[in-house]
């Protein structure tokens, strides 16, 4: 059974969405501190462990500042090195359903409407708030930085 | 606390009568001891570009740091080997000496054979006496404040730029430290001022801390 | 038989598209470097109204810890010299951008001024925070600007460096700032609460 190329390409450009959505989606999950987090731990101290996320504040007093009081931290604001990825899904997403819509529905207007087919559906994108006026890419070098949060 | 204390006051023979208050002595040495890492990665981190690539106005730049850098370097180096201060002072002079030692290292590695040998310096008892110490100091500092702001807008290369930017504001940290060891404000006005590369090389020279190395004599002439 | 074929083709051209558009994203993503361009005066006023918000945040911090007045000694001495210095840097950004100037933010600081322990604590993170805000901006700055804010920085420095000693932390922690891109310093600042 000979199965064509395109389909190979197809099903290939499927799994490549699908996993790419899926690894940003855990990834941006594991990695990034809140903001109200970042304030609490900050300023970190030169050579803390790259490994501790959830590392204490490291001033000596003991009075919390008002963000680990419990107020409401800006909870939209996304991380920095994963708006990409989210947005590059996102647009894959889009451009998917724009194609799939465009000529479904030329196809629509020649036939009966059939059912569609069985499709698995992408990965959706995380709702990230997206500010034009932001820069898309964290532009801070690695090696360069002593802050032990950042997820890049 | 006192004002300002001017910029080339370096008032090395006569003694200057300030009453010194002594302000919350008490140091965390767990923290003092965590602060002294070097900040040589950041700079080595930059040095990716080839060295031959380096554009001879930058290589000056880089000179003229290293330049200032040996100063404090030798400076806060001496201080601690006499020994003869205590308290704050001395703690503020060592960790300062590992920050600058760490400098004159980052810029020595970026320049490698471009970089100006490490001159003498004899600092007259500066090193050794607290009010003199503290007079030097502070006149250091903001001499390198200045200096470093006076050639940021100059430096060429970005991987140059961003590591002077970041030593920048370490040496202005100094700077407040040493003055509020010394009684006086650490941050006097709003806005610090650059100082060009004569002027601040000439308020160096004034101090007459480098020894200058004799000038090259002319051979006697045979005469018998 | 004829229409599972086109069905079929509309699937898999649609998933070629999705494709190609990831993959032409993602190529530019990793080439392209917005925040990293050339210097313009269009980036100086993205750039110099994030060190303005900084400095409004800072400002406002100062006054209403001054106006709660649970300062004393060093501690008020430092809020009132250096409240008036962010003033200036407010007074002097908003002149330097003009009708481009961001507008004052809602600050609200909660319980952040009401002593002095969280008043210091507070403060130190902003100044730290500060110095970093504008060594993260400082080298896309074009050259004047570039000359302009380094003229404040090493004041904030000054102010981090002080508040750190009389916290009894050490003024200068490390040889070289760390370096913190503008999004980490902003998200951070976020994180503080102030900006509601």
């Amino acid at each position: 059974m000979r199965v064509s190329r395109r389909r190979v390409a197809a099903i290939s450009a499927m799994i490549l969405l699908l996993a790419a959505g899926g690894h940003a989606t855990s990834v941006a999950a594991a990695q990034s501190p809140s903001p109200e987090e970042l304030w609490n731990a900050y300023p970190l101290k030169p050579g803390t462990a790259r490994s501790e996320p959830a590392d204490p504040a490291p001033t000596p007093t003991a009075a919390p500042t008002r963000a680990a009081s419990g107020s409401a931290a800006d909870a939209t604001a996304g991380s920095d090195g994963n708006v990409t990825a989210a947005i590059l899904i996102g647009f894959a997403t889009l451009a998917f359903c724009v194609g799939f819509a465009m000529v479904a529905f030329r196809v629509r207007s020649r036939d009966e409407a059939p059912e569609p087919p069985a499709v698995a559906r992408p990965v959706a994108a995380p709702a990230r708030r997206f500010e034009p006026s932001q820069p898309l890419r964290d532009t801070s070098k690695p090696g360069v930085r002593s802050d032990q949060l950042d997820a890049d | 606390m006192s004002d300002d204390l001017r910029l080339g006051d370096l008032d090395v023979d006569g003694a200057l009568e300030e009453a010194i208050a002594a302000l919350h002595g008490e140091t965390r040495s767990a923290f003092l001891r965590r602060a002294v890492v070097g900040g040589a990665a950041l700079l080595a981190a930059s040095a990716a570009p080839a060295q031959a690539a380096i554009d001879r106005r930058d290589v000056a730049i880089l000179n003229y740091a290293l330049t200032l850098e040996y100063i404090q370097e030798s400076f806060y180096g001496e201080v601690e080997r006499i020994g003869a201060l205590t308290g704050g002072l001395a703690e503020q002079a060592r960790v300062v000496g590992a920050h600058e030692r760490a400098h004159v290292k980052a810029f020595r590695q970026v320049l490698g054979a471009r970089a100006v040998k490490r001159p003498r310096f004899d600092f007259r008892g500066a090193t050794e006496d607290s009010d003199r110490f503290r007079r030097t100091a502070v006149a250091f500092e903001d001499l390198a404040v200045a200096a470093y702001k006076g050639q940021a807008p100059l430096i060429q290369s970005r991987a140059y730029l961003v590591p002077a930017l970041a030593i920048h504001t370490v040496e202005a940290r100094h700077a407040a430290w040493i003055r509020r060891l010394a009684g006086i404000t650490p941050a006097a006005d709003a806005f610090d001022q650059p100082r060009s590369k004569k002027s601040t090389l000439g308020i160096v020279a004034a101090t007459k801390f480098e020894v200058m190395k004799p000038s090259s004599r002319r051979r006697p002439r045979f005469t018998g | 038989m004829n229409e599972r074929r086109t069905r079929a083709e509309i699937f898999e051209r649609a998933l070629l598209t999705g494709g190609a558009v990831a993959a032409g994203g993602i190529a530019v993503a990793a080439v392209a470097d917005p925040a990293g361009s050339q210097p313009s005066p269009a980036q100086d006023a993205e750039l110099l109204n994030f060190a303005l918000l900084i400095e409004y945040v800072q400002a406002g911090f100062y006054a209403d810890a001054l106006r709660r007045g649970s300062l004393t000694g060093e501690v008020r001495a430092f809020a009132r010299r250096v409240g008036a210095h962010e003033r200036a840097h407010v007074a002097f950004l908003r002149k330097a951008l003009g009708g481009k100037a961001r507008k004052a933010p809602e600050l609200d600081f909660g319980d952040d001024t009401t002593s002095p322990e969280r008043f210091t604590d507070a403060s130190l993170k902003l100044e730290d925070l500060a110095v970093a805000g504008y060594n993260a901006a400082a080298p896309n700055l074009t050259k004047p600007a570039l000359a302009a804010a380094a003229k404040i920085v090493s004041v904030e420095a000054r102010h981090a460096a002080w508040i750190r000693a009389i916290a009894g932390v050490t003024p200068a922690p490390d040889a070289s700032e760390p370096q913190l891109s503008a999004q980490r310093v902003m998200k951070t600042l976020k994180g503080s609460g102030y900006l509601g």
